[in-house]
């Protein structure tokens, strides 16, 4: 019979041990370790996935081509539920115990933003995002080890906003953001940039819904009864689709017209989706007839049967420009991909971008047209597609300055 | 302003109270007669939904038969769930149950998410309530009527149910005195365990009812259940008709908060449950004397 | 007797091993020590309530968020250095919890429990949409701790003293002629009043201690952490404490520690190896509730006492003396 005192020693020392069991990673030759960390699950799912699903493709393409550097790549991939907490917790694992190299990821701002700020910086890892897009990363809360591939919220709040401000019966404004981090600093930028082209425009009212609204309807109604001209809005996914099923039968889309984030993420969410409407997304693969963007397309579809949605197609960018990069500096050494990766010029899915120097930023194009159903797919696609080319959408080195300043004196 | 927006948007409330209902009706049912405070009663609601969309998009069942089957399955999970857990913490401390039901919430939250995957599912809604009503200018939803009107069927079943038939009126004394039941015969143990089926089955209902409504994913239940509590403790734990009064009132302060005051609608139903219970703890028609559990 | 001999062994062992730590562990392990310090803490004052007053709160969540926000916005927006700020945190979150504090003692059982968690949501809603005043859904980015407490092994040692000082005093508290009075209204409610105790009073002094507590374990993360967030306030961050305490033994004085380090090195370990840790810890916990009902330490002491209790039977029996106890 054992003593009780034993039992108690043998758990705390079994307690102990599961707390050491933090082994040093696996000594000697290695991979380079690529941190995934985005949100697999939550608000955004099915983003995240589809950029997760392309980061693997392109994992395995490059270690049967040889790999990095004679090395071979291995990706450690976590889901960040899409919360901030969860998020910053498992940027910290991966680059505390597994020890990874860099970091890809997130797929939330705000997530993104907290990891950049409490990961990336604090322990010198270079993070690039391909989804997460909050201007404030590359602006007002930038960190030299971070970098974007993926049109920030005021580039793509200005596309939008560039290309809505040629209806000239569009006056009155409503707006619907999600909110959090996106969907506020990306409202805020359409504002900014719909009042400066066209004075007479008026912002009539402005919703927030939360990240993981379902129920819509009181939003619907009250921005009905306020009766403007276009509601512009960037929900996506399960809410947008939420929101078209619930506004429908208001009769919502014969009432006003709709400016709304056009991913085939979410389009495939909402099978619903109405015609005519201004739709934005930041590189479908219907967007781009390259003979890259068709094998991609091709090979993604066959290995994961459904079709690369623009998340998938930067995240696939993100990663060949790391290894363009690694490349470039003839190692893995933080410092050396660094000075490598600002000023790169890549040749990628979506044409040819460069990585600004200054703010960390790629001037990477936005895609802005008007949905459509087409009989090749099981989702509405945009049609008159304007490719707005990253430097017309970009903040100049003169912008980015100020913003900075403005922000530190805070 | 005019009189048809706020008709409009009485209307929208009115259809959130709805579904809030149904849920805080199972809730609060349960906690009247069995005494437990169910904290998985959300994610019931959750499996009921995904059930729902099991059977009306994986399976093709037609769409009434796949919220009857998805309501039935939840009650016979909850059923088992009561037989084989919850009968062994009834006479411990309020804690054990607590922790029991919370424990039920991340183990279902998981298997959902194994069985789902963590991508949105949608449910269409069938033709027949695809449209909308016209009354003049004030447009409604045809689904939300469908929904106000189950929960008032909801609700007059339950009366009739507790006041008319043999059963119920057996669980009801059973609530006023445990002794006298059991002394004249009746088979506690399963009185309680029809009482939590009923709970469960409006439980189940009300998620395969609420998911044509927008989507159906993950977290949906740790969402919902705090607002089923507050609905319950508004309108008084085990009142049936009050907590069909709570749920109107937040579903109205929702609607018109995202109107009016959108800073704070959402903390309107928590504003609102912490008056109630300063002022008045036994809800608004719960009866007083309440306090312990 | 020998019990309480050997507590104080334990009590040393762990000392020691505490003080060790960082000399032979990998930095995870001391960043993981720190969260499981800043987590003890929490649910200790968490029990001082539930064990101590027999309160239930769902909502101390609060009390952390409002200790970690306060402690974050202090530094970030003017730069106060961190002591101070931590002290300003205790002080807020006493006061929040004085104010809360006296609607909910006026309730009982599952009302009071309800109540604390309806004011914990509105502090949540509060939170996550003041988005100017305390940064939204992001929250509070880019806390900086003083130079010298940068590196994880410092910052350890630091939590470590606050913590073990805490827990000291919540001993101190929970043995003086206030605790006992405590337990008593725990126990019955009606008797203590009839020796003329203001029961309510009491619960509230206990209820605004635990705040305070609380508020400092938050205002331990702040810097720790270096970025707060409205999930330090929600309800999800309030049953924590609970989970802990009840998972390592609320009947007991170090069940929460015990808990609190269980729950957390579980978490650590188990994200590495499975996405479905929820599962994971559902499933823990209820088998934990089926049957272990005092939780880990309290099932270790009961497992204990019945030991001795054989033992002495047996010591008893041996020197012939008639008795009617049987062996366990």
């Amino acid at each position: 019979m054992m003593r009780s005192g034993r039992c108690s020693t043998a758990l705390s020392t079994a307690l102990l041990v599961l707390a050491s069991m933090a082994t040093p990673a696996m000594a000697q030759q290695q991979p380079i370790k690529i941190g995934v960390v985005g949100g697999l699950s939550g608000a955004a799912a099915s983003i995240g996935q589809a950029w997760a699903d392309a980061l693997k493709m392109g994992a395995d393409e490059i270690n049967a081509a040889g790999g990095i550097l004679g090395r071979k790549v291995a990706l450690t991939v976590r889901d960040t539920e899409f919360k901030v907490d969860v998020g910053v917790r498992e940027a910290k694992d991966l680059v505390l115990r597994e020890k990874v190299n860099f970091l890809l990821g997130a797929i939330s701002s705000g997530v993104s933003l907290a990891i950049s700020t409490s990961v990336s910086k604090e322990n010198k890892i270079i993070q690039i995002t391909a989804v997460a897009n909050t201007h404030r990363q590359t602006v007002e809360l930038f960190q030299r080890y971070f970098f974007q591939v993926v049109p920030n919220t005021f580039m793509e709040g200005r596309a939008a906003a560039m290309v809505a401000a040629k209806q000239p019966s569009w006056k009155n404004y409503y707006t619907v953001g999600y909110d959090y981090e996106f969907g506020r600093m990306q409202a805020g930028a359409f504002v900014e940039t719909i009042k400066k082209l066209r004075p007479d425009v008026k912002i009539v009212g402005q919703h927030w819904p939360p990240v993981g609204e379902t129920d819509y309807t009181p939003y619907i109604t009250s921005m009905m009864a306020a009766k403007p001209d276009v509601v512009y809005s960037n929900l996506f996914e399960a809410g947008l689709a939420a929101f078209i099923k619930q506004a429908l039968p208001y009769g919502f889309f014969q009432k006003v017209k709709f400016v709304s984030l056009a991913d085939v993420s979410s389009m495939m969410a909402v099978p619903e989706m109405p015609e005519g409407v201004l739709g934005y997304n930041r590189g479908e693969f219907y967007c781009e007839n390259t003979p890259d963007m068709k094998k991609f397309t091709e090979a993604f579809h066959q290995r994961y049967k459904y079709y690369p949605v623009s998340y998938a197609v930067m995240g696939y960018d993100s990663l060949y420009v790391l290894k363009r990069a690694i490349e470039k500096a003839g190692t893995i050494e933080t410092e050396a991909v660094l000075k490598a990766l600002e000023g790169l010029t890549y040749e990628g899915l979506r044409g040819k971008f460069t990585i600004r120097a200054f703010d960390h930023q790629a001037d990477v194009p936005e895609y802005v047209g008007w949905t459509v159903k087409d009989s090749k797919y099981p989702f509405v696609i945009l049609k008159d597609i304007v490719k707005v080319p990253g430097s017309q959408i970009t903040l100049t080195e003169d912008e980015v300055k100020q913003m900075r300043a403005a922000a530190a004196k805070k | 302003m005019t009189a048809a927006d706020v008709l409009g948007q009485f209307l929208s409330g009115l259809a959130r109270a709805g579904v809030l209902f149904l849920i805080a009706a199972g809730l609060s049912f349960i906690f009247g007669v069995v005494k437990i405070v169910n904290f998985a009663h959300g994610a019931l609601y959750m499996v009921g939904a995904f059930l729902t969309y099991s059977f009306r998009v994986t399976l093709g069942v037609p769409f009434w038969a796949s919220i009857a089957l998805a309501a039935v399955c939840v009650a016979v999970i909850g059923i088992a769930m009561e037989v084989f857990l919850f009968r062994r913490v009834y006479g411990r401390p309020v804690a054990d149950q607590l922790l029991l039901t919370f424990a039920m919430v991340l183990i279902i939250h998981d298997v959902m998410r194994l069985a789902y995957g963590s991508n949105l599912r949608s449910v269409p809604r069938p033709p027949l309530l695809a449209g909308a009503v016209f009354l003049g200018d004030v447009v409604f939803p045809s689904y939300y009527i469908f929904i106000v009107l189950t929960g008032s069927a909801v609700l007059l079943g339950f009366w009739a149910f507790l006041h008319r038939t043999r059963l119920g009126k057996t669980i009801r004394a059973a609530v006023g005195n445990r002794e006298m039941v059991a002394c004249l015969g009746k088979p506690l143990p399963w009185l309680f365990t029809a009482a939590f089926a009923a709970g469960v089955f409006v439980d189940g209902l009300a998620g395969a009812i609420g998911a044509p409504l927008g989507g159906i994913r993950l977290g949906m239940d740790f969402d919902i259940i705090i607002l089923a509590f507050a609905t319950v403790i508004v309108g008084g734990f085990g009142s049936l008709p009050g907590t069909a009064l709570a749920a109107f009132i937040i579903g109205e302060a929702y609607a018109f908060g995202i109107w009016l005051v959108p800073a704070i609608a959402l903390s309107l139903p928590f504003i609102i449950m912490a008056v109630v219970l300063i002022v008045r703890p036994w809800g608004l028609l719960g009866r007083s004397g309440g306090g312990e559990l | 007797m020998s019990s309480s001999r050997r507590s104080r062994w334990w009590l040393i062992a762990l000392a020691v091993v505490a003080l060790a730590l960082p000399q032979f562990a990998e930095p995870i392990v001391v960043h993981t020590a720190i969260e499981i310090l800043i987590m003890a803490l929490f649910a200790m004052s968490f029990n001082l309530l539930f064990d101590g007053a027999g309160l239930l709160t769902f909502g101390h969540g609060c009390y952390y968020g409002v200790g970690a926000y306060t402690a974050a916005l202090l530094m970030t927006e003017i730069g106060m250095p961190m002591f101070p700020a931590m002290f300003a945190a205790m002080v807020m979150g006493g006061l929040v919890a004085l104010v809360f504090g006296f609607f909910c003692v006026r309730l009982t059982g599952v009302y009071f429990s309800i109540l604390t968690l309806a004011f914990a949501q509105l502090m949540f809603s509060v939170f996550q949409q003041s988005y100017t005043l305390t940064g939204g859904d992001l929250g509070i980015l880019d806390i900086q701790p003083p130079a010298f407490l940068v590196a994880v092994n410092n910052y350890y040692y630091f939590t470590l003293v606050m913590v073990g000082f805490s827990i000291w005093l919540l001993w101190r508290i929970l043995h003086s002629p206030f605790g006992r009075t405590l337990h008593a209204s725990r126990d019955s409610v009606v008797r203590t009043q009839f020796i003329g105790i203001n029961v309510r009073r009491y619960r509230l002094a206990a209820f605004v201690i635990a705040g305070v507590f609380a508020s400092l374990a938050g205002a331990l993360f702040a810097p720790f952490n270096r970025a707060v967030a409205p999930f330090l306030v929600s309800w999800v961050k309030s049953s924590d404490p609970v989970l802990m305490t009840l998972l390592g033994g609320a009947g007991t004085f170090w069940g929460p520690v015990v808990g609190a380090a269980v729950f957390t090195t579980l978490h650590e370990v188990a994200i590495g190896y499975t996405t479905y840790w929820l599962l994971l810890m559902g499933s823990i916990l209820l088998v934990g509730v089926l049957f272990l009902p005092g939780g880990i330490l309290g099932f270790l002491e009961e497992r204990s006492r019945r030991v001795a209790a054989a033992r002495r039977t047996r010591m008893t029996e041996a020197r012939g003396a008639s008795s009617n106890a049987s062996a366990d």
